[in-house]
């Protein structure tokens, strides 16, 4: 499972609550600690990562702000979906150390 | 067809956190299920961990169907030892020098473990931490730190703090599921703000209440009902049937007075450091509207959120006095020196530089390794 991290943004949500995300096991949710970090997790298969419906919501938030992007211990902030692509790589190779 | 599989909200949150593999403390029992009893009855889930997201949290999904308290020990853990200091301080019982190192580990376990997913970072705090010769959580000694709380009779103070954090997080579960009809309203707090703002308050602080009042900002409006809902549900829980005692009252002002500020250093400082690989220039970091907001939502947390609560409770406002609490204090400029020192420009410059140090000599799991030995983040 991966982790796409990204602060509260309501375009955001509206965005996500269009899709139908229902065939890809994605889950989402959001945290806020003490009024502080209000943050949006979206919880993506492995196998649904390159899906196009993420790409576009991947695409839409990198417009204005980064996101963080986790998987097990290991955490890659992307600013630009260049950086996202180069992020996907690198957990791909973790994944392929892993086995 | 992929069957869907729904994940619970608890399985969804252990997928996101980093769990100490020993954790140094768990909640009292007796007090984490009356926690978990009171919220199930709200409709949120209670769930212990100790982590390094460090803060307690609520968590919901996008629906707002299913909530969860994430009740993290570890903020409790370092908030125990800060409350320790602050206590022995009053009592005149630790030196500036001494308090100095206490604050400063502190702060750096914080940082340590807040960055623990950049290792090379994580490891510089490391370092710093254990510099300071104050090893937080005191493993070695892990009874005593309960011990000297009960000593100090700051054990009372630290369960007003748990309750305030536990209420607030419960409250903004029943805003936003619009339960419950007897909390207070936006409009009352910005009427509030309105009085406020003509009392005689300094010019600065006017601006700042007017600022907020123009901003409309529906989440500090929540955050703020929150908190003076909070407040009052803490005082009427040490009340006798809502008769209040000014004395109680103020005590649980006092200690929740405590927590703010402790957690807006700890934001204050994690939001610089995030912020400054970004920037790389501090003037702009300053100017950031991440910094800003953090500070605009401080002061008028501070400012608005004690008024309205003692008002409610019926007492008198001494607004002065308030604003003045920590300003006037020993304690105030003790716990202030390590703090910005670390937000110091040099020493966040000094931070990154060691970590690219560490980035081009080390591997990522090498830094690891050495940051959770020193930290005891690891199975003992």
């Amino acid at each position: 499972m991966i982790i796409i991290q990204m602060k509260k943004d309501n375009d955001v949500l509206n965005i996500i609550k269009k899709q139908n995300f229902e065939q890809l096991n994605i889950e989402f949710m959001e945290s806020n600690s003490l009024g502080f970090d209000s943050i949006i997790q979206i919880f993506i298969p492995i196998s649904s990562i390159l899906a196009p419906v993420v790409s576009s919501i991947v695409s839409k938030v990198l417009e204005t702000k980064k996101i963080i992007i986790k998987y097990k211990d290991v955490e890659i902030s992307a600013g630009s979906y260049k950086e996202f692509e180069k992020a996907l790589q690198l957990i791909d190779k973790q994944k392929n150390h892993e086995n | 067809m992929i069957n869907k599989k729904i994940m619970k909200i608890e399985e969804l949150i252990k997928l996101t956190i980093l769990e100490h593999p020993c954790p140094r403390i768990l909640e009292n029992a007796n007090l984490s299920i009356k926690y978990e009893t009171f919220a199930q009855k709200q409709g949120v889930s209670f769930m212990e961990t100790y982590s390094t997201s460090v803060f307690p949290r609520l968590v919901s999904n996008i629906q707002k169907q299913e909530y969860c308290l994430v009740w993290d020990n570890h903020f409790w853990d370092l908030y125990q030892h800060f409350l320790l200091a602050i206590k022995e301080i009053e009592l005149n019982r630790m030196n500036d020098i001494t308090s100095y190192d206490f604050f400063a580990s502190v702060y750096n376990i914080f940082l340590c473990t807040k960055f623990y997913r950049q290792p090379f970072l994580s490891l510089v705090f490391a370092k710093y931490y254990a510099a300071t010769g104050f090893f937080v959580p005191p493993y070695y000694i892990e009874n005593a730190i309960t011990h000297n709380l009960d000593l100090h009779d700051a054990t009372r103070c630290l369960r007003y703090c748990k309750d305030f954090v536990f209420f607030h997080e419960i409250h903004h579960a029943l805003y936003q599921q619009q339960k419950e009809e007897k909390i207070l309203n936006f409009a009352f707090i910005r009427q509030e703000c309105e009085i406020l703002k003509k009392s005689s308050l300094p010019q600065e602080t006017q601006d700042l209440i007017q600022n907020f009042l123009n901003m409309s900002d529906e989440v500090l409006l929540e955050e703020l009902c929150c908190d003076v809902n909070s407040i009052c549900s803490v005082c009427y829980l040490f009340s006798n049937n809502g008769s209040y005692s000014k004395d109680i009252t103020e005590d649980i002002i006092k200690s929740i007075r405590l927590i703010t500020l402790f957690i807006n250093n700890l934001k204050r400082m994690e939001i610089v450091y995030n912020q400054y690989p970004k920037t790389k220039d501090f003037d702009a970091l300053s100017e950031s509207n991440t910094f800003k907001n953090s500070i605009i939502e401080k002061e008028i947390r501070n400012y608005v959120v004690f008024f309205i609560a003692r008002k409610l409770m019926g007492f008198y406002t001494d607004f002065n006095s308030d604003s003045d609490f920590f300003l006037n204090d020993n304690m105030f400029y003790q716990h202030y020196r390590p703090y910005s020192d670390i937000l110091h420009p040099d020493h966040i410059e000094k931070v990154y530089t060691e970590a690219k140090f560490y980035s081009k000599n080390f591997s990522p799991s090498e830094c690891s390794i050495a940051r959770d030995i020193i930290i005891g983040w690891h199975k003992r």
